[in-house]
């Protein structure tokens, strides 16, 4: 089919002549179909997609963008809340509110395939397998484990847990340091500090680089993982290591 | 090759300890329980139980030997409580805050007026090592500053993200740590630390 040639885009059903472009399934999508999905995915994912895929993934964008307040605490959803999602049943909640079942319901980061035979990171949401019945008793589940949780650690702004320590190859003496925010929001500017036998060491965070999908976050939420950038050496830093910033 | 799950994912669910994906496309640790923990999980206790490659009797090939398998779920669990106070017990013992221990070395000459390549085997006890990290060599009565030239994990051949790690990690066996500058005496029994 040349592309001068009339075709039936497959996710809005339109008679769109002139420029197509091919997803999943030998099926092709109008220009306007694309320029939706450019704001939100690469054209490699999109074109990864097949018809049902796609339809289902703008039509809970457009769900997300024309609810103004959150189906639960009734308040105004921000136009620039990266972190509002989309329930089962097509409830949706701010971003408090689903930052605030965070601690029991993290996000999953996995893997999958990238369509030419490699890899790239997949993000599952628990959070979207609910319905709005079931946010009181996650949200209570969450207060539990948030007191468990102060027990353990202590009542600070922020608690991190420390997985693994690298090299930042972009900037000299630069280390990031990748874990989750087990307690507490992580902000960029944040002194951590970690008691050792000696004494304490002290770091503060120059820039946070989420994991979850939100690339443009400048923090690191409650349950989410991430890697903080800080400078000078940190060898005193290891796997398993909790952070801390200051106490309340 | 990896298989995909039912979801189309490459991992085999969430760990047990942590609740994060085992990536199936990383060695899994399996427990003696089958019980198999996620790759994050178990760099937390790696200093207590470290990785070892070594041929069994009989076999001709090198295998990974790794005590962290012969764990149940329970001891797991009691040896991730475990593991900070075994890690601050390491730095007072040392006094460092990393410390790999050589065990063998090789020289490579490089021609006229080039140092040659002093090219390590050994294990890190503790901590991170990476390429240029500035160190020092220790032995009874002496120590020498260093800059570290090039590091690669011992991997012996197996799947996983093991393979080409170019970083020491407590616990884990190098297959080289590699130094090129003058005057640098470095031999089996000594210790490299940072920090």
């Amino acid at each position: 089919m040349s592309s001068s040639q009339p075709y039936k885009c497959a996710v809005c059903g339109s008679d769109a002549p002139g420029r197509r472009y091919r997803i999943k399934g030998s099926k092709y999508i109008c220009r306007d179909c694309r320029a939706k999905l450019d704001k939100d995915l690469s054209s490699g994912e999109w074109s990864r997609m097949n018809a049902a895929e796609l339809k289902e993934f703008l039509s809970d964008k457009e769900r997300l963008s024309m609810q103004k307040t959150c189906s639960f605490c009734g308040k105004e959803i921000s136009a620039d809340d990266m972190h509002k999602i989309l329930l089962k049943d097509r409830s949706v909640l701010c971003g408090n509110c689903a930052g605030s079942m965070r601690i029991v319901r993290p996000v999953f980061n996995t893997v999958k395939s990238d369509g030419s035979g490699g890899y790239e990171p997949a993000a599952d949401d628990p959070l979207k397998e609910l319905t709005l019945e079931d946010v009181p008793w996650v949200q209570k589940e969450a207060a539990e484990e948030r007191e468990r949780r102060i027990a353990r650690y202590g009542a600070h702004k922020a608690v991190f847990v420390v997985d693994d320590v690298t090299r930042y190859e972009d900037e000299d003496d630069a280390h990031e340091i990748y874990g989750t925010a087990v307690l507490g929001c992580i902000e960029k500017g944040d002194t951590l500090h970690i008691k050792r036998r000696e004494g304490e060491y002290s770091k503060v965070v120059e820039r946070i680089d989420p994991l979850e999908y939100d690339k443009k976050a400048v923090s690191l939420a409650e349950g989410c993982e991430g890697n903080l950038l800080v400078k000078g050496d940190v060898s005193f830093i290891y796997p398993g290591d909790v952070l801390t910033t200051e106490r309340l | 090759m990896a298989k995909k799950n039912e979801k189309g994912r490459y991992d085999n669910g969430p760990c047990p300890f942590c609740g994060r994906a085992i990536i199936s496309l990383d060695h899994i640790t399996k427990l003696s329980d089958g019980t198999e923990v996620c790759r994050d999980c178990v760099s937390k206790i790696r200093v207590m139980y470290p990785l070892v490659y070594g041929k069994k009797k009989g076999k001709k090939k090198t295998e990974r030997m790794d005590p962290i398998e012969k764990l149940s779920k329970e001891e797991f669990r009691a040896a991730m409580e475990k593991a900070p106070e075994y890690l601050e017990d390491l730095r007072a013992k040392y006094g460092r805050n990393a410390v790999y221990a050589v065990e063998d070395i090789k020289m490579i000459p490089r021609g006229w007026f080039r140092p040659p390549y002093i090219c390590t085997t050994g294990r890190v006890i503790f901590g991170y090592f990476d390429i240029g990290d500035e160190v020092e060599v220790v032995r009874r009565g002496f120590s020498a500053k260093a800059k570290i030239h090039d590091i690669e994990r011992e991997n012996a051949g197996e799947k996983g993200s093991d393979a080409w790690i170019r970083r020491g990690e407590g616990g884990y066996p190098l297959k080289w740590m590699v130094f090129s500058q003058k005057d640098l005496l470095i031999g089996p029994g000594d210790l490299i630390v940072k920090g």
